[in-house]
């Protein structure tokens, strides 16, 4: 992982003085809210429905022991004893005072974390794959990338105050885990015809009120270009970029409006024009980074451990689970795992701190000591050995952390929603409770398969309800919640967007739509193997439509 | 045409605290039923007003009006939204305790 140098601890202990100091000029009255408003976004503070929200970040997703059990520890001190999970790889504290907030942040420095750039018109949290340094399918580590993105991106004096915010991830896979193609700068880590790695670069994708799936700017980009175009492709944003209205300033509107070959014809000029030697990060810099991204020194094992076997035969929630939660490891003998944070009924995304503290303990145990947030609002433990996998399974079970569902109908992502938003117009944790003590039993969910339900409390989107395979968006009708159903949306490598079902459904109805929608799917498709979305794009809309409207003869 | 007159109350969020807070007879208010209900725009417009002292003071950020109905003289918000709000809580059990429920 990496680890601050003298440079990153000054510059986050600095910061945090000085919001300390904002804070008690606030509260004393020397600052007015519009003077204030804007100082404590930059710090990932926001006033929400009940009560302030601190957004903390978690670069790439990358946590370790140590960092997890600081979260529990501000959980229980300074907030109501649990945190939420984001769709960006962060957390959210729901409760927190606005006078505790800097001794919150002094906690969070004193384990090399900070809320710096979780909000506000800047360039935000790098997302990434959750596999990072584990999957087999990938070219090299994504995160190295993203930290040299961080540090460039961090207090960047030209884009600190975008037309809007900015959100760029990584993967370096052949399966896209990072939802690339929805962001508004995605890089591919890919190898050219030479053999050579270096990054696609992807632009103008977004969510929102206007979903777009973000298009190839360039097919290959250097490596060492990364920063001169990233500048390029960014500033180019800055000086059209819409700032009369925040409904078109995101570079997607920009890209749309201007062609992607126009835009592309600028960047290209302006990269060509730039001083890219004084712009790229110098490769020495690159190495140490790097460096702190080399693989954790896990002993060698053998590719199969007896131990496991016999839990798989003895125990088939255990088996059910590895079949469902882990995943292939670069390493012999070793497994990923993804910790589920979708348990029926649950809240997605929602950790209590004694869930954190089992969570950094098994990491420190069977991880390495590390572990990830998912886009997907779960947790992953990279390295666990075959011969421990057993272990970790029996104490995430004691923790409420065993739901075998990574993936199926119940691994819902949703967003805060009315809950606590002060921007939603409708209830999404709610609905997602719902839809999942519906399809409680796993024996049904795994007849279902793969099918990822997403949903947003309102326009913004940020339940990623465009890319569902499922997309749910509750929004208000003369003050009453409604919900629109969107199909066929996808987030990976071959990603789409949701098309409209049609007329929306009351609140209560939701289960039942779903329901509906699942049954059709199980009478449609054309084999067990074939999923909700590859039935949805075989047979389109229209079945699936009838399934919701027509009245039953 | 202009908007009908809905009966209303003023709201806002506490600057310490960040909840939700009614603008009440002598003090901001935790609960909506204590808050001063405002039954015609001059009353309205009386009441905005003491509100935005509130704002300029430092005791609450975010003032803005809420329709409600009332029940025996009681005031409740209309839309879904304001009913959460004004609950001054999420409409599930969360944290902890949702982990009991989910136990159970």
């Amino acid at each position: 992982m990496y680890r601050y140098d003298e440079f990153d601890a000054r510059f986050v202990k600095a910061r945090v003085a000085e919001f300390r100091d904002q804070v008690e000029r606030r509260l004393t009255g020397s600052l007015t809210e519009d003077e204030f408003k804007p100082l404590r976004l930059m710090n990932g503070l926001y006033l929400q429905l009940h009560a302030y929200m601190l957004r903390v970040a978690i670069p790439y997703g990358t946590i370790s022991s140590r960092q997890m059990r600081m979260l529990a520890e501000i959980a229980e001190r300074w907030d109501r004893g649990y945190g939420h999970f984001t769709t960006r790889q962060n957390i959210q504290f729901n409760w927190p005072k606005l006078r505790d907030v800097p001794d919150i942040l002094d906690a969070l420095a004193s384990v090399e974390m900070h809320a710096i750039q979780t909000s506000g018109n800047c360039i935000r949290n790098t997302t990434s794959d959750p596999l990072a340094g584990v999957a087999p399918d990938e070219i090299e580590d994504p995160r190295v990338t993203c930290e040299v993105i961080r540090q460039w991106s961090s207090l960047h004096p030209e884009f600190t105050f975008l037309g809007r915010k900015f959100k760029i991830a990584v993967s370096a896979a052949e399966e896209d885990r990072a939802a690339v193609a929805t962001h508004d700068i995605g890089l591919y880590i890919v190898r050219n015809d030479a053999g050579e790695v270096g990054y696609r670069v992807l632009v103008g994708g977004g969510q929102g009120r206007t979903p777009m799936l973000a298009r190839e700017l360039r097919a290959f980009l250097p490596k060492a270009d990364l920063l001169p175009y990233l500048e390029a492709a960014l500033r180019i944003y800055n000086l059209h970029g819409r700032r009369d209205n925040k409904f078109k300033a995101r570079i997607k509107i920009l890209v749309h409006e201007l062609g992607i070959e126009e835009y592309r014809r600028q960047v290209e000029a302006e990269f060509a024009r730039i001083d890219r030697d004084a712009i790229a990060a110098p490769a020495e810099e690159v190495s140490r980074i790097a460096a702190y991204f080399a693989p954790p020194d896990l002993p060698v094992r053998p590719a199969e451990d007896a131990a496991f076997e016999r839990a798989l035969k003895t125990d088939p929630a255990f088996a059910a689970w590895v079949a469902q939660n882990t995943h292939d490891h670069r390493a012999q003998g070793y497994r990923a795992v993804t910790v589920s944070l979708k348990p029926v009924g649950g809240v997605p995304g929602d950790a209590t701190a004694e869930q954190m503290r089992v969570l950094a303990d098994l990491a420190e145990r069977h991880s390495a000591s590390e572990l990830r947030v998912t886009h997907e609002q779960n947790i992953v433990l990279p390295h666990v050995a075959l011969a421990g996998l057993y272990k970790v399974f029996r104490g995430l079970a004691g923790a409420g952390l065993d739901a075998p569902n990574r993936g199926l109908v119940t691994d819902i992502i949703a967003c805060p929603g009315l809950d606590y938003c002060a921007l939603a117009t409708a209830r999404s944790i709610p609905v997602a409770q719902a839809i999942s003590r519906r399809f409680a039993d796993p024996r049904r969910q795994a007849e279902i398969g793969p099918l990822s339900i997403k949903i947003s409390g309102c326009i913004n989107a940020c339940g990623h309800h465009h890319v569902g395979h499922i997309g749910i968006l509750g929004i208000d009708k003369a003050g009453v919640e409604s919900y629109q159903i969107t199909l066929g949306g996808h987030a990976g490598a071959d990603a789409s967007l949701g098309e409209r079902t049609g007329p929306g459904f009351a609140y209560e109805e939701v289960p039942g739509v779903i329901e509906r929608l699942v049954e059709r799917y199980l009478e449609l498709r054309s084999s067990r193997r074939e999923t909700f979305l590859q039935t949805y794009r075989r047979v389109g809309m229209e079945p699936f439509r009838e399934a919701l409207y027509e009245p039953a003869l | 045409m202009a908007k009908a007159f809905t009966t209303t109350v003023f709201a806002a969020n506490d600057l310490i605290g960040g909840d939700s807070v009614y603008l009440g007879a002598d003090a901001w208010v935790r609960d909506i039923s204590m808050a001063e209900v405002a039954g015609d725009p001059a009353e309205a417009e009386a009441l905005a007003a003491r509100a935005a002292l509130g704002e300029r003071a430092n005791i609450v950020v975010g003032v803005y009006a809420v329709d409600v109905s009332l029940a025996d003289g009681t005031p409740w918000p209309v839309t879904r939204r304001e009913q959460i709000k004004a609950s001054r809580s999420t409409t599930i059990p969360v944290g902890p305790a949702a982990r009991l429920d989910v136990a159970a």
